[in-house]
């Protein structure tokens, strides 16, 4: 029996006029990973933010586990198990790898500001961060400063961040963008991992990326889904290959 | 070696704070008059810049209007004292509860704004709070000030008077002691860690599920508090308070000791405070227009280092804060 987690109900964004989303309504079940294409300026990121709380919809609604989050601040959509990374690399600079992902951790706990207890006297926490540290492949960086880690992973921290929450419902928003070749399927094999445990939405502008990973596909124009499907359906979809992958 | 050795040194429960204390402790007794007065000063300007510390370099709300907390501490203890002949702990207790609610129904306004309107807005709270102090003659004594009686110290089994500088050299000491320990111990706890975090990427910190507003009041509403502690000492200290308590200068003070001793390193702001209260005991007998040093070593201090001194050193050595 597959369950819808996530949900969106003709969902509707527009700033001072233009509509970035327009009537989108989709449905996810758990454990799905899904990918979203579409082109520049398709409102791809203006989905995510609309998911995590950032934006608030002009119209719509949105439901989480079937219960309604429509304009819920971001710390309490966190709160209820929905994390993201970003387009744009979205860490602490100033603090270590660990500590990047121990305040992650630490926000599932249910003392958080007890300003008794000594922060390195919370082991589990600590063991936690070192466990997620390892499993996106960070573990021989702990220690170091998060802006001096190297582009590519920085962006795995990101992602280290975002499921240091333990979220059910993951955003990846281009995940291996700058990203070189190499680094890159490092990040891809991240994801496949996790893609395992957690239900997980994926933008991503390289599209064998999306067609390798996601187990159903949604594109994205002008704001508007103009086709969802397998990988192989979408890749076949003449109006898909027109409008985004170039082909005549 | 050299290195680990001054690891060792700095690092803050080793062995340079003991040393400190012990220096402290002696020196109260030993030091000619005068330099213990200046000792006195810069132990409660210390409190005064550890508290502002919690809340510009833990959390990056850069406010220039701490002096407002500053006021209401040394206010709340001279009138308590002086009008309801309160005893010193309560007085003392009355006016850092003053500085709380305070802090609490003006950082309820103050903490959602973003940088800018937050040091806007800051400031125009104490400049009303300068203001009135000025305006109400009846109450503040205004630019005169007021002077007062200071209560003894009631300690159970005996009390002194901190007319015996002494007594007060060790009553100020306490405090600061008292001070760094419950701000450090803060530092180091989730909730330190939780600030540090919301300094380094704020909306990080909330899409991980943390209600910032929340935790910037609370860094907010802690460093009121010990400002109104310093004001409180202040006051007895000086056993006068007037509307100056209250005025942008009072403000700017702390903003200087934390740039130039390092922002988010607790003992900064105090090295900041030594450095210029001598700079100010000794130069400003001679020469009127000392600040301008202060200004040029502010801008030689910062184009060095960011971080001030404390961070440079920590920096030189390897010690992260």
């Amino acid at each position: 029996m597959v369950r819808t987690i996530f949900e969106t109900k003709n969902l509707t964004k527009a700033f001072n006029g233009l509509v970035a989303i327009d009537n989108v309504s989709f449905k996810l079940v758990e454990g799905e990973l899904r990918g979203i294409i579409g082109p520049n300026g398709a409102g791809k990121t203006t989905l995510f933010n609309l998911v995590n709380g950032y934006l608030k919809p002009t119209s719509g609604k949105l439901y989480f586990y079937g219960k309604d989050i429509t304009g819920i601040q971001p710390h309490i959509i966190s709160q209820m198990g929905i994390a993201a990374t970003f387009q744009l690399t979205n860490i602490f600079p100033g603090m270590k790898v660990l500590e990047n992902v121990w305040i992650g951790v630490h926000s599932r706990s249910k003392r958080r500001w007890n300003p008794f207890v000594h922060a390195k006297s919370l082991t589990g926490t600590t063991r936690r961060s070192e466990e997620i540290c390892k499993l996106v492949g960070l573990w021989d960086k702990i220690n170091e400063v998060a802006t001096n880690l190297s582009h590519g992973n920085q962006r795995l921290l990101e992602i280290a961040i975002a499921i240091s929450s333990d979220p059910t419902l993951l955003l990846l928003d281009e995940p291996t963008a700058g990203v070189s070749p190499q680094e890159a399927e490092n990040v891809v094999k991240v994801i496949e991992n996790l893609s395992k445990t957690k239900t997980i939405i994926l933008i991503e502008h390289d599209v064998d990326i999306v067609l390798r990973l996601a187990e159903t596909i949604m594109v994205l124009d002008k704001g508007r889904v103009i086709a969802e499907g397998q990988p192989d359906e979408i890749s076949e979809n003449s109006e898909v290959q027109r409008i985004y992958l170039g082909v005549e | 070696m050299s290195q680990r050795l001054m690891e060792v040194v700095l690092r803050p429960t080793s062995l340079i704070l003991p040393v400190i204390l012990v220096f402290l402790i002696v020196m109260g007794i030993l030091l000619p008059s005068s330099i213990r007065s200046l000792l006195m000063e810069i132990m409660i300007f210390s409190i005064y810049g550890m508290a502002y510390d919690i809340l510009f370099g833990f959390s990056n709300q850069f406010s220039y209007g701490q002096a407002l907390f500053f006021g209401v501490g040394a206010y709340g203890v001279l009138l308590l004292a002086l009008n309801l002949n309160a005893d010193l702990w309560t007085a003392m207790l009355v006016a850092v509860m003053l500085s709380l609610v305070f802090a609490f129904v003006l950082g309820i306004l103050a903490v959602r704004l973003s940088e800018a309107y937050f040091v806007i807005i800051s400031v125009i709270f104490n400049m009303v709070f300068y203001l009135l102090a000025l305006d109400w003659t009846w109450l503040t004594g205004g630019d005169d000030g007021l002077t007062f009686t200071v209560p003894p110290i009631p300690l159970g089994f005996a009390s002194y008077s901190v007319y015996d500088p002494i007594v007060n050299y060790y009553f100020i000491l306490f405090f600061v002691i008292a001070t760094y320990l419950i701000l450090k111990r803060i530092i180091d706890s989730p909730l330190g860690k939780i600030l540090v975090s919301i300094r380094e990427n704020e909306e990080r910190a909330e899409f991980l599920g943390y209600n910032v507003i929340r935790y910037k009041l609370i860094a907010y509403i802690i460093s009121a508090m010990f400002t109104g502690l310093s004001g409180t000492l202040y006051a007895i200290r000086t056993r006068y308070a007037s509307a100056d308590y209250f005025s942008l200068i009072m403000s700017a003070d702390p903003i200087i000791w934390t740039l130039i001793g390092g922002a988010g390193t607790l003992i900064g702001p105090i090295v900041g405070v030594v450095i210029l209260r001598i700079l100010t005991y000794y130069i400003s007998v001679w020469w009127r227009n000392y600040f301008i040093l202060i200004g040029g070593l502010m801008i030689l201090v910062l184009r060095v280092s960011p971080k001030g001194i404390v961070g440079y050193i920590a920096s030189k050595i390897g010690v992260k804060f």
